[in-house]
C-alpha cells in the first residue's frame, strides 16, 4: 500500500522541518531550484528580523543583500506551485541567533520561571541564547520593523498569509512562552506596571503579586501582537503558538550530552496536539529525524494538523470529508492566570493518568484563550467536558449550562465553586424542575439530566485517601456512564498512537464514520499490541505498514511492530 | 553500579511557597551526570532519608530537591550524592553562575565543558584511592 504522506527528500538545513524554509541559509539564487525540489505544496517562511535589520533602524528588504527579497522568494515561490504562508516571531525565536533580536538589542538575557537563562541548541549544534522583550528598546526597534514590514507588503503586494507565531516550549506538561522573563530587565517593566496599578504604600501579597506578573506578561505579550495585526494590516491571519520540540531547559541539558533520543521528543508532540499548539520539529536534526520521528511529524503534524490550523480561524471544519482531524472524547478545562495551578489540578485527581491508559491522547485541554476556540462549533464529535469549580466565573458558568441545556455533556468539580455559583445551580435545578441524583462513590456525586445533556457534579475535596489506581477506578465509572463508542488497546506501553476521525463518503455509507488509528514504535524493542473490537468496530483499510505484521481475526487485531515500525489502520465505525 | 564520571548540580535560592508565608531556601533545580539528566531516585532516596528537615513540602519534591538551610547542607548532600553513585567528582553552580557562564560561552560544547569545570568542584577521593589500589588488589 503506497505512503499516504510525501516524504521530502531533502535534508538540506533550509528545510528544517514540517515545510519552513529558512531563506537566509541559502543564497537567494539557488531559491528556485530548492523550492521546485521540495514535495510539499505550502511553503512556511518564518520572517528573520534580525537578518532584515542587523541594528534595529535600518532595514534590508532587497536594498542590499538579495536574500532579503520577500517578493522575489514570494515570486518564486508561487511560480513552481508553492502557496506561501509567513511566520513572524511575537516574541524570542529559538531557531535564530539572539532568538532573532538584531545584535545590538540583545543586551539583557532573559530568564525562565526557575531564574535560569534560556539555553537552546538548533538543529546545526548553534547554542542560542534568548534575550529579553521586556527591554522597550526592543518593543520600539519591533514596532519600527513591524511598521516596515507591512509597507513593504503592501508596496509589493504580497497577498500572502502572515501568522504571528507565540514561540515556547513544554515543560513539566505546561506551554512555556519564550517571552516570560524574571530578569532585570522585566523586573523593571514590571514594577513600573505595578506603580499604575496600586497604590504606593500597599503591599500586594504573593498571591496578588503573580496575578499581576500574569497580566502584565499578557499585557506585553498582546502588545507585540497587536503591534504585528496593525502595522501587517490584511495579511495578518491572528497568532498562533508554537511550541518547538526539545527547547526546555532540561532537554538543553540533555543534549549538552549528545545523548537525547526520539523517545525524548515525542510526547511534546501529543502533548501539543492536545492543546491546539503547533508543534516543531526545526531545532532537531535531520540525523535524529529519520524513521519513526519523521513520520509522526509527517502524518499528524506537516500534512494534517498544520494545513488545518493554517486554512482555519477556528478549530477544523469537520464536516470535510477528506480531511483527518484529531479524534478527541474530552475537553478538558484548565485555567492559565499564574494561580489556578495552586488549587485542585487535574493531576492530583490523576485525570490524566486515566485519560492516556484508556483513551491515548484523544482529549483536548482548553484554556481561557481557547475557549472561544471550541465555541459554537456544530459538534461532529460529542466531548464531554470537564471543569474546576475554582475556575468558574461568568464566562464558564454561562458555557457550562449552555453546553448543558444544548445536550453536552459536563463533569463539574465542585472544589473551590464560589458560594454564589452553586447557589445560582441549585436555583437553576429548581427553576427547571431538574432531578438531582445524588451517590456516593469515593466522593459525593450528583447527576442531573436534561433530554440528551448531562451533567455532573463532583467533590473534589471530599476524596478519601486514595491511589492513583483508586481514582482511575473512579474515572472509570464515570465515564462509562456516559458510553462512549471506543476501542481501547492492550499491551500499548511504549508505542505512540494517535487517533483521528472524519465522516464517511457517500460510498462508505454503511459507516458512520472513519476513525484512523496511527501507530508508531519508537523504541528498540519489537511490541504487539491488541485490540477487541467490539460490533462497533471494523477493520476497513491498512496503509503505510513499515516494519509491521498486521493480522485481523474476528473481533480481534494484532500488530506486531517492529522497533522504528509503524502503520495507519482506518477503522469503519458503526453507532 | 556502573561508574559516573561526574555530577553536575544547579541549584537556586528561593522561596518555593510565598503564599504560605515559607522562608527561602536552597533547591537543586537540576542534577546532570555524563550521560544527561541523572536518574533522581537515589537523590531523592538520600534527601529523604538524610536531609530532609520540617521545612520540607511533599508536592515540591516532584519538580526541585530540597529545601536545603544552607550551602553547607547542599555541599555535604551532593558530595553524599556523588559517594553514592560513585561518581568521580561533583560540581556545584547557583543559577547566577550557571548564567554568567551561559552568557560569555558561545559554543555548546565550550558551555558543557565549562559546566564541570567552573563549579564549585568536589572530587571523590575515595573512589580515586579505590582506584589506585585496585592496580595493586
Amino acid at each position: 500500500m503506497t505512503l499516504t504522506t510525501p516524504v521530502p527528500r531533502d535534508l538540506d538545513t533550509v528545510f528544517p522541518g514540517e515545510n519552513w524554509f529558512f531563506y537566509w541559509k541559502t543564497s537567494a539564487s539557488l531559491w528556485r531550484t530548492k523550492l521546485q525540489e521540495f514535495p510539499g505544496t505550502r511553503i512556511i517562511i518564518p520572517i528573520n528580523w534580525s537578518f532584515h535589520s542587523e541594528t534595529g533602524d535600518q532595514f534590508d528588504f532587497e536594498e542590499h543583500r538579495p536574500e532579503t527579497n520577500l517578493k522575489k522568494l514570494y515570486e518564486i515561490a508561487t511560480e513552481v506551485g508553492k502557496q506561501v504562508v509567513f511566520f513572524l516571531p511575537l516574541t524570542p525565536a529559538p531557531f535564530l541567533p539572539n532568538g532573532g533580536l538584531p545584535h545590538l538589542l540583545a543586551r539583557g538575557l532573559a530568564l525562565n520561571n526557575e531564574q535560569m537563562a534560556y539555553g537552546i541548541i538548533d538543529a546545526d549544534e548553534n547554542l542560542i541564547k534568548i534575550y529579553s522583550f521586556f527591554d522597550p528598546r526592543v518593543f520600539e526597534a519591533f514596532d519600527k520593523f513591524v511598521k516596515r514590514l507591512g509597507q513593504y507588503f503592501a508596496t509589493n503586494k504580497i497577498p500572502a498569509d502572515v501568522w504571528g507565531i507565540r514561540c515556547g516550549y513544554f515543560k513539566d506538561g505546561f506551554f512555556r512562552s519564550f517571552l516570560e522573563d524574571t530578569s532585570k530587565t522585566f523586573e523593571q517593566a514590571f514594577s513600573r506596571f505595578l506603580q499604575g496599578k496600586k497604590a504606593e504604600d500597599q503591599t500586594l501579597s504573593p498571591i496578588e503579586e503573580k496575578q499581576y506578573a500574569f497580566e502584565f506578561n499578557k499585557t506585553v505579550q498582546d502588545l507585540y501582537a497587536t503591534n504585528a495585526r496593525e502595522n501587517i494590516g490584511s495579511n495578518f491571519e491572528g497568532a498562533l503558538d508554537v511550541a518547538f520540540l526539545g527547547a526546555s531547559t532540561a532537554k538543553f541539558l540533555k543534549r549538552l550530552s549528545g545523548t537525547i533520543s526520539t523517545v525524548d521528543y515525542t510526547s511534546e508532540i501529543y502533548e501539543s496536539l492536545a492543546k491546539d499548539i503547533i508543534p516543531s520539529s526545526v531545532l532537531i536534526s535531520h540525523r535524529l529525524k529519520k524513521g519513526v520521528l519523521s513520520r509522526e511529524l509527517n502524518d499528524l503534524v506537516a500534512n494534517s494538523y498544520l494545513p488545518a490550523r493554517l486554512s482555519a480561524n477556528s478549530a477544523y471544519e469537520y464536516e470535510d470529508i477528506a480531511v483527518f482531524s484529531p479524534l478527541s472524547f474530552f475537553k478538558v478545562y484548565e485555567k492559565i492566570d499564574g494561580v489556578s495551578s495552586m488549587f485542585q489540578s487535574w493531576e492530583q485527581l490523576h485525570l490524566w493518568n486515566y485519560l492516556q491508559k484508556n483513551f491515548g491522547w484523544s482529549y483536548k485541554i482548553i484554556s481561557n484563550d481557547t475557549l472561544k476556540l471550541h465555541e459554537n462549533k456544530n459538534p461532529y464529535q460529542e466531548h464531554i467536558h470537564l471543569f474546576h469549580g475554582h475556575d468558574v466565573d461568568r464566562t464558564l458558568f454561562n458555557f457550562i449550562l449552555k453546553t448543558f441545556m444544548n445536550g453536552g455533556r459536563v463533569i463539574l468539580n465542585r472544589s473551590g465553586l464560589s458560594e454564589d455559583y452553586s447557589k445560582r445551580l441549585e436555583t437553576f435545578f429548581l427553576e427547571n424542575s431538574l432531578n438531582v441524583e445524588k451517590v456516593s462513590f469515593k466522593t459525593q456525586i450528583q447527576n442531573i439530566a436534561l433530554g440528551e445533556g448531562r451533567l455532573v457534579l463532583i467533590d473534589g475535596d471530599q476524596f478519601q485517601e486514595m491511589d492513583s489506581s483508586e481514582y482511575e477506578d473512579f474515572w472509570k465509572n464515570i465515564v462509562e456512564t456516559f458510553s462512549l463508542v471506543h476501542v481501547p488497546i492492550q499491551n500499548v506501553e511504549g508505542i505512540d498512537y494517535y487517533w483521528r476521525t472524519r465522516p464517511s463518503s457517500a460510498n462508505e455509507l454503511k459507516f458512520e464514520e472513519i476513525r484512523r488509528l496511527s501507530l508508531y514504535n519508537p523504541t528498540s524493542y519489537r511490541k504487539k499490541i491488541r485490540m477487541n473490537l467490539n460490533k462497533n468496530f471494523v477493520v476497513y483499510k491498512v496503509l503505510d505498514e513499515i516494519n509491521v505484521i498486521v493480522q485481523t481475526y474476528p473481533n480481534e487485531l494484532e500488530v506486531e511492530l517492529s522497533p522504528e515500525g509503524s502503520v495507519i489502520i482506518d477503522f469503519g465505525v458503526f453507532s | 553500579m556502573k561508574d559516573i564520571e561526574y555530577i553536575v548540580g544547579v541549584y537556586n535560592y528561593l522561596n518555593a511557597f510565598p503564599e504560605l508565608h515559607s522562608d527561602s531556601a536552597y533547591y537543586l533545580l537540576y542534577l546532570l551526570d555524563e550521560k544527561g539528566i541523572l536518574d533522581r531516585s537515589v537523590a531523592d532516596k538520600l534527601y529523604d532519608e538524610k536531609f530532609k528537615t520540617d521545612l520540607s513540602a511533599g508536592n515540591i519534591h516532584a519538580k526541585m530537591i530540597g529545601p536545603f538551610e544552607s550551602t553547607d547542607r547542599l555541599n555535604q548532600f551532593a558530595f553524599q550524592l556523588c559517594e553514592e553513585m560513585n561518581a568521580g567528582k561533583v560540581s556545584l553552580l547557583s543559577v547566577q553562575e550557571y548564567n554568567t557562564l551561559l552568557e560569555s560561552t558561545q559554543t555548546s560544547s565550550d558551555f558543557h565543558r565549562d559546566l564541570l569545570l567552573k563549579g564549585n568542584v568536589m572530587e571523590n577521593i575515595e573512589r580515586k584511592k579505590k582506584g589506585f589500589l585496585s592496580r595493586f588488589f
